[in-house]
């Protein structure tokens, strides 16, 4: 069945990742005695400590088997300055990235899907031509420049939102709205732009396909053409990229993280890497690839849903 | 970063569909509008600035005026004011021009020219070249593109070429993927079969049957590759990551800007860089798409 | 307005008189259709044989207002139905006679069909519109409706792709979802030229039979001679953007007036000529529709072109009834059997 060999595929991508973040951490240059211990690394007793802790002395080959065999196991390992469990970082830190791409992404589309609609309904009108060329505007804002605005007028202007901060979920739901209300929009802007031209220029092509000039022979009226019939043929440019993008993100939300000063995964794994904390990065590393794998093998399962044609391909 | 991987996928099936539907490398008919100019110009202008900053009787972007800090644009002889700590913003944008074109056009082409070789071989030869080439393609895809440009820039240190490398290293699979289906689709035509067919080697129908077709999409992509480099050097910049200060670059600028917009007193030291840089990345788009719908024959019909 | 006769159908049903459509293109104005006029009665099929390019498409979605808005430059003349006029009808209101009174079908079933829903489904959509069914209503009398167009297993089809069925079955769903709302007039725009020739005769009487069980209308519109030949009730030629001849069916093929139609006629293979007979084609092409010559249009083709022929463009003139004894002067007309033409010399003369 395809569905079988894609979850093949998705097993030998995450196990390459693995291996390729491990030789990365490993082999780079920078001796890792050093980066923990600073300058009580020439104490020669304090370093062979370090170096037998961390395995250091072994081959690399045995020392990436016994953390594979540690990962399926559940057993991440332990980032040796902070002493933390790379299990507990995650817990803590994944759901709160999680949480700004999911309501980054639907508020992307909230925005796209309509806007592409009348957008492509009227092709060449002054409405398109504004989204068209609002659209490539918000595509090239540097997402920086974006935050910092926003910041600017709603925070600090207007003090409507807060600057920087996290309210988890079970704290509030108010504040935890607020909380990530600036860094949701910051990271939607440029993706509703995106999925806005994507989207509209599938459909107008889908518009000149002779299905659509029967549905408009049987007398349907626009709004039911658009919806029903025109929409979902279109969809697979969006498709494709929104789960990729929901992949994507969950390593590419550090910025955002970082200026909003949210708890989230890739905020701390930039952290971890400042600090040579090498087995925190493997396992972040590692879980952010599953995520990103996971994100495309869906992408294929949801286009056997969308167009039955591909389920007998 | 999400923008490249939208990239990517925006651009390999346009590729594919332009190749499949019959553009060849015939430029576009169509008079060519004035914003595509514009566009054009303000790269040029950018370029320029890069290249010949040395010979421009600017003032030193390094050093700081005293008697003139956080001034705004035309006061004392600086033409764009002064940022927090007295230097000349006009001479830092235009040294950080080269920062970021460096980073936006030698990355990318480099790996445009890397992953573009990989993607031609492995969409004109298939079989078990394609799949070994594609597989680790993906593999290099399924490592978070921020993340290893951080990585790469904070291992090997912080300098103009770490920064360059690191993201030619994450555009070399994304251009690798766009080059194979580009080549995918025009491999499969009949032009090249009847190349074959008059006993031409694989090498040849390659070069010169498949590569001159396959340029135009890729460059279109490219294009919109620079402008996402040029922010991503930027996002870094603002980690602080970029080549190290006091050498001017735009995303070191504006994060260094930021406080004195936050509270609102010179917010143009932040906002002059952030709409320069924000005006280059759209030129590129802007150019990048029209050179597209250059190739689409059939946008044209409407 | 005619009377009624007692073998055929009501009074017209769908009158076009004067219908013009000229698009405008960068290469300059496109004629597409110039001043047709046919009249379509109640009960009655209508066959519109033309080649490529002779408008006759941009007619049948001209009086749906289908036609591809941008590029219009003009459309003028008359559309009614039943009396009411249709040209310049706003759209909603066009929207309530597309499908529900007047329906159309197309050539390719493969592309007329949505490949992402259900033919379930797509049949319940203009019944759920017009007819306000809810969905299990629609979905009954979808089944209903694709077993009377010949698909056995109904129910189970109603649940497959379109790509499941075989280009003869997918058109006889095209033909249900048309059916749908029982619309008056069906207007069937090359409904067979995209099947196998095995299958075309099998849709062809399809389309007869409902066409008799419902009394409807229907307009057959074909570059196949053959294709109309047997089934339609009277038949309109059409060459250039336009009309050149319209005769009941069995007068067009005994004694057709224009040469155009004769050619058409001549050309067709017939298997009662000996093996090996060589077809004889029309020599030339038509003519570009941008800014088409004074005089006939057929003129540089025609076998029988004479002077006046290159000058002047052939009014529509009335033949006498065939067989009626009657000449073109007589009162009580019976509109299907008037048959009118164009040219200045035309073939087989008068009888009486």
């Amino acid at each position: 069945m395809w569905v079988a060999r894609k979850l093949v595929r998705l097993v030998v991508v995450v196990f390459a990742v693995s291996v390729l973040t491990f030789l990365l951490t490993s082999l780079l240059p920078g001796s890792p005695v050093y980066d923990i211990l600073g300058p009580k690394a020439s104490d020669p007793v304090l370093s062979a400590q370090v170096r037998h802790d961390l395995h250091l002395n072994e081959p690399l080959p045995e020392r990436y088997v016994q953390w594979a065999d540690g990962v399926l196991h559940g057993n991440f390992g332990r980032a040796y300055s902070s002493d933390e469990k790379v299990t507990d970082v995650i817990r803590q830190r994944l759901p709160v990235t999680l949480e700004l791409l999911i309501a980054a992404q639907l508020l992307a589309l909230a925005v796209a899907i309509p806007l592409a609609l009348i957008s492509a309904y009227k092709a060449d009108s002054t409405v398109d031509r504004a989204v068209t060329a609002t659209s490539f505007g918000m595509l090239s804002i540097p997402d920086f420049v974006l935050a910092i605005v926003l910041v600017f007028v709603f925070a600090v202007h207007l003090k409507w939102l807060p600057a920087t901060g996290y309210v988890h979920l079970t704290d509030s739901i108010t504040g935890n709205l607020r909380s990530i209300a600036l860094p949701t929009i910051t990271l939607a802007v440029p993706l509703s732009a995106v999925y806005t031209r994507l989207l509209r220029s599938d459909l107008i092509s889908t518009l000149q396909e002779e299905y659509i000039l029967m549905a408009r022979a049987e007398g349907l009226p626009p709004r039911r053409i658009l919806w029903r019939h025109a929409l979902r043929p279109s969809s697979f440019s969006l498709l494709t990229v929104f789960g990729i993008n929901t992949g994507a993100l969950i390593g590419g939300t550090v910025i955002v993280e970082y200026l909003f000063a949210l708890p989230g995964m890739g905020y701390r794994l930039v952290d971890a890497i400042g600090r040579r904390e090498y087995i925190l990065v493997q396992g972040l590393v590692l879980v952010i690839a599953i995520g990103y794998v996971l994100a495309n093998f869906a992408v294929d399962v949801l286009y056997g849903v969308i167009d039955p044609r591909v389920r007998h391909g | 970063m999400a923008d490249l991987a939208t990239a990517v996928d925006i651009a390999a099936p346009d590729a594919a569909r332009l190749a499949s539907e019959g553009a060849t490398t015939r430029p576009g008919r169509r008079r060519l509008g004035i914003t595509t100019w514009v566009a054009t110009a303000w790269i040029a202008v950018v370029a320029f600035a890069a290249v010949f900053g040395d010979v421009l009787p600017l003032k030193n972007p390094l050093k700081s005026d005293y008697l003139h800090v956080a001034v705004g644009p035309g006061t004392g002889g600086h033409l764009l004011g002064t940022d927090e700590i007295g230097r000349d913003i006009l001479a830092r944008l235009v040294y950080g021009a080269r920062v970021s074109l460096t980073v936006g056009v030698i990355a990318v082409g480099a790996g445009m020219i890397l992953g573009g070789l990989i993607g031609l071989l492995a969409g004109h030869y298939r079989g078990r070249l394609e799949a070994t080439l594609m597989g680790v393609v993906d593999i290099m895809l399924a490592f978070p593109a921020l993340i290893l440009v951080i990585a790469i820039t904070v291992f090997l240190g912080q300098s103009l070429r770490n920064v360059t490398v690191a993201v030619a290293v994450v555009a070399v699979p994304a251009f690798a993927r766009v080059t194979r289906a580009s080549t995918l689709s025009y491999s499969t035509r009949d032009f090249v079969t009847a190349a074959r067919g008059m006993g031409a080697t694989n090498r040849r129908v390659l070069f010169r049957e498949v590569l001159p077709n396959v340029l135009l999409p890729v460059a279109c992509f490219g294009l919109v590759a620079v402008g996402v480099a040029i922010i991503a050097e930027g996002g870094l910049a603002f980690l602080g990551l970029s080549v190290p200060p006091p050498h001017p670059s735009w995303g070191s600028m504006i994060y260094g800007g930021e406080p004195k917009l936050a509270d609102g007193t010179a917010p143009f030291i932040s906002l002059i860089p952030a709409a320069i840089m924000f005006l280059t990345v759209l030129s590129f788009n802007l150019v990048g798409d029209r050179l597209r719908k250059g190739l689409d024959v059939r946008e044209g019909v409407l | 307005m005619s009377e009624r006769t007692p073998d055929r159908g009501a009074a017209a049903v769908l009158e076009v008189e004067d219908l013009t459509v000229h698009f405008r293109t960068p290469r300059g104005i496109v004629h597409a259709v110039d001043s047709v006029s046919v009249t379509v009665g109640g009960g009655e099929m209508l066959g519109l044989v033309g080649e490529s390019g002779s408008g006759k498409t941009v007619m049948s979605r001209a009086i749906l207002g289908l036609t591809p808005r941008g590029a219009v430059e003009t459309v003028s003349g008359s559309i009614r139905y039943r009396g009411r006029e249709l040209l310049g009808l706003p759209e909603p209101d066009l929207r309530r006679v597309r499908g529900r009174e007047i329906a159309m079908i197309f050539q390719d079933p493969m592309t007329a069909l949505n490949p992402v829903m259900k033919i379930g489904t797509q049949i319940s959509e203009p019944l759920r519109h017009h007819l306000g069914m809810s969905r299990a209503q629609a979905h009954r009398r979808a089944v209903e409706l694709l077993d009377q167009v010949g698909i056995p297993s109904a129910d189970r089809r109603a649940s497959d792709y379109p790509h499941h069925l075989s280009g003869g079955m997918r058109q006889r769903v095209v033909i249900a979802i048309a059916l749908s709302c029982e619309p008056t007039v069906l207007i069937a725009d090359e409904p067979t030229t995209a099947l196998d020739v095995t299958v075309q005769a099998q849709i062809l009487d399809l389309l007869q039979q409902l066409q008799r069980e419902r009394q409807m209308a229907v307009i057959l519109v074909s570059h196949d001679l053959e294709v109309v030949g047997g089934r339609a009730d009277r038949i309109a030629v059409m060459y250039a953007g336009r009309i050149v001849e319209q005769a009941p069916a069995d007068v067009l093929f005994s004694h057709p007036r224009m040469p155009y139609s004769e050619a058409l006629l001549r050309s067709a293979p017939r298997l009662d000529q000996p093996g090996h007979t060589r077809l004889s084609a029309i020599p030339g092409r038509p003519p570009s529709p941008i800014d088409p010559p004074p005089g006939c249009r057929f003129a540089p083709r025609c076998e029988r072109v004479a002077e006046r022929c290159r000058a002047e463009e052939p009014v529509l003139a009335a033949g006498a009834l065939v067989g009626s004894g009657l000449g073109p002067r007589a009162g009580a007309e019976d509109v299907t059997r008037r048959h009118t033409y164009r040219c200045w010399y035309p073939i087989n003369p008068e009888a009486g």
